[in-house]
């Protein structure tokens, strides 16, 4: 079973990441279960959500404890605690952040992947007033990443289940994908 | 067709295919999504329902009950507050014999507020006379709404069907979509025998008697009792048409172990996974609980057949007597031939996780404890 989380700010897309990824690994033949965390969910505050895939059903019924991978949709959130709750040495992270080394691997010593999703969402127009919209880039950054999912069955979950804006988002997963790069230690 | 979808909208769906004539709900967290996607089915015209804004979850049951009492097939959907705000009328829905049928997304009760899920919301309608019913997964939220419809209006009592709030509600999962006619065979439009007509006038719900109050309640235990036995025809004709079985009590690889986990609702689940990975080595094994009422004693004496001990996780408390379930079992197998012992347990309450690595030291303790019969166990965050 391999188990990711998936956290971002409140209005980022997060949970519709974790759904477009569920999609895609079902598309492929897997059993899968994604959730968002409970509470009341705010714009702006630090929201995860979280994916299980497996060949066989998945039965568990509680919070990803230390998820195999960590896809992080603002820099920031690798100071936030309850974000980085549970994640171990053998956690890969994924981060969206605009500076290619990332400020020092921001302090990490697990294997990192940096993107800037913000670039290419604002390249190509994937905004709201307040946030741009990182999800389908940085789902596109997680399938390069970790070569667990290929990009055509992300861009056809992306092309069923973001409301608007298909083939951008679709665009905007595929530049990711070509794009996200290993920080080495 | 297995698609993905969470246990709300595996509800909604159910509900859909049941084909309502009234639907009435009052939004609140974690059921929301159940009432705005029948509203969504009324408005694109997928579904030709009555859907009735109300102001108060009193008034959805209300509503309901009116809609049943003309002989229409109703549906309501609520959580927590909103359910303690349907209490009066359960009380009168069971005692009018309408076959209301109410999915509730436990959650539970406040102070303070929480939106995590325990039973105590649905237990606490366990003397109203309205069957309850449990959901493990998303597939058996469906499945439960479908058999739920058909035993209600077969034995004329309100039926609830719970499902965990979050770790099943908000949970995306896959789920096998029955075809709309093989829904449309198992549950035909519901032909109600006595209706309100003012063609054809009866009293309903009128002052009577005592002895023929008395009788009336009478009639509800025994109903409750033929419950049982339709619960299971409806669940064999269920199979028939789709090919997945349903029993009021499961276990799962209690074959030569001596420890049952004893739990319902979606706890259940991460119980099986642990007894999948651990259950040979630590000897226990899963009874799962479908019904709570009517609550099913014979097949749960059936069940636990050639088990030296039954631990009953609760993730509900009823302050001063502690977990319900384990009291409702209690006295389920009192005064059977070697009786055996039951260990109480306590957890999950507020939503809180219960891990596999939980249940693993949970076992453990209990290996090591002895006797514990006279105390109950937390199982703390």
């Amino acid at each position: 079973m391999i188990e990711i989380k998936l956290s971002g700010r409140g209005g980022q897309g997060a949970v519709l990441a974790s759904q477009i990824l569920g999609s895609a690994f079902f598309k492929i033949g897997n059993w899968v279960q994604s959730f968002p965390s409970f509470g009341a969910e705010r714009r702006g505050a630090p929201v995860s959500a979280f994916l299980r895939v497996d060949t066989k059903e998945i039965t568990l019924r509680y919070g990803v404890k230390h998820p195999e991978w960590l896809v992080l949709f603002d820099p920031g959130l690798v100071k936030n605690k309850m974000v980085m709750d549970g994640v171990r040495s053998d956690t890969s992270i994924i981060v969206n952040s605009t500076e290619p080394a990332g400020k020092g691997r921001f302090g990490l010593e697990q294997r990192l992947f940096i993107v800037d999703a913000t670039s290419i969402a604002e390249g190509l127009n994937l905004r709201t007033t307040s946030f741009s919209i990182v999800n389908t880039a940085m789902v596109g950054a997680f399938a390069k990443a970790s070569g667990l999912i290929d990009l055509d069955s992300v861009s056809a979950a992306i092309g069923e289940l973001v409301p608007v804006k298909k083939e951008e988002n679709i665009a905007a997963a595929k530049e990711a994908y070509g794009k996200v790069k290993e920080v080495s230690l | 067709m297995k698609q993905l979808m969470t246990g709300n909208e595996a509800a909604a769906l159910a509900a859909k295919m049941a084909k309502p004539q009234v639907v009435a709900a009052y939004p609140i967290t974690p059921q929301t999504s159940i009432a705005e996607k029948l509203a969504s089915y009324v408005a694109r015209g997928e579904l030709a329902s009555r859907y009735i804004k109300v102001e108060s979850e009193t008034s959805a049951l209300a509503a309901c009950m009116g809609g049943s009492l003309a002989g229409a097939r109703v549906f309501t959907a609520t959580s927590s507050q909103g359910l303690a705000l349907m209490h009066e009328l359960l009380h009168w829905a069971s005692g009018a014999r309408l076959p209301v049928i109410i999915v509730d997304v436990n959650r539970s009760m406040a102070a303070p507020w929480s939106l995590g899920v325990d039973h105590n919301d649905s237990l606490s309608q366990r003397d109203t006379g309205c069957i309850q019913i449990y959901c493990e997964t998303a597939q058996e939220a469906l499945d439960n709404v479908l058999i739920a419809f058909k035993l209600a209006e077969k034995v004329l009592l309100p039926t609830m069907v719970c499902l965990d709030g979050f770790y099943l509600s908000h949970y995306s999962e896959p789920v096998d979509i029955p075809e709309q006619a093989d829904v449309d065979r198992f549950l035909p439009r519901r032909k109600a025998k006595y209706r309100m007509d003012p063609n054809d006038p009866f009293t309903f719900g009128g002052g009577v008697s005592p002895q023929v109050l008395f009788g009336l309640r009478k009639r509800i235990q025994s109903d409750m009792d033929s419950a049982l036995d339709c619960f299971r025809q409806i669940c064999t004709q269920f199979f028939r048409y789709f090919k997945r079985r349903y029993r009021a009590v499961e276990s799962f690889e209690i074959k030569g172990k001596d420890i049952a986990l004893v739990t319902n609702g979606t706890l259940s689940g991460t119980v099986r996974a642990f007894v999948e990975q651990n259950g040979k080595e630590k000897g226990v094994g899963l009874v799962k609980m479908r019904l709570f009422r009517p609550f099913p004693k014979g097949e749960f004496k059936k069940a636990i057949k050639g088990l030296k001990k039954l631990v009953v996780i609760d993730r509900n408390l009823s302050p001063g007597s502690g977990g319900i379930f384990s009291q409702e079992i209690r006295s389920a197998i009192y005064g059977i031939e070697a009786a055996l012992p039951i260990v109480s347990v306590i957890g999950g309450l507020g939503g809180v996780d219960v891990s596999i690595e939980d249940l693993d030291r949970l076992v453990d303790r209990i290996r090591e404890g002895g006797d514990l019969q006279d105390e109950t166990i937390w199982m703390e965050a």
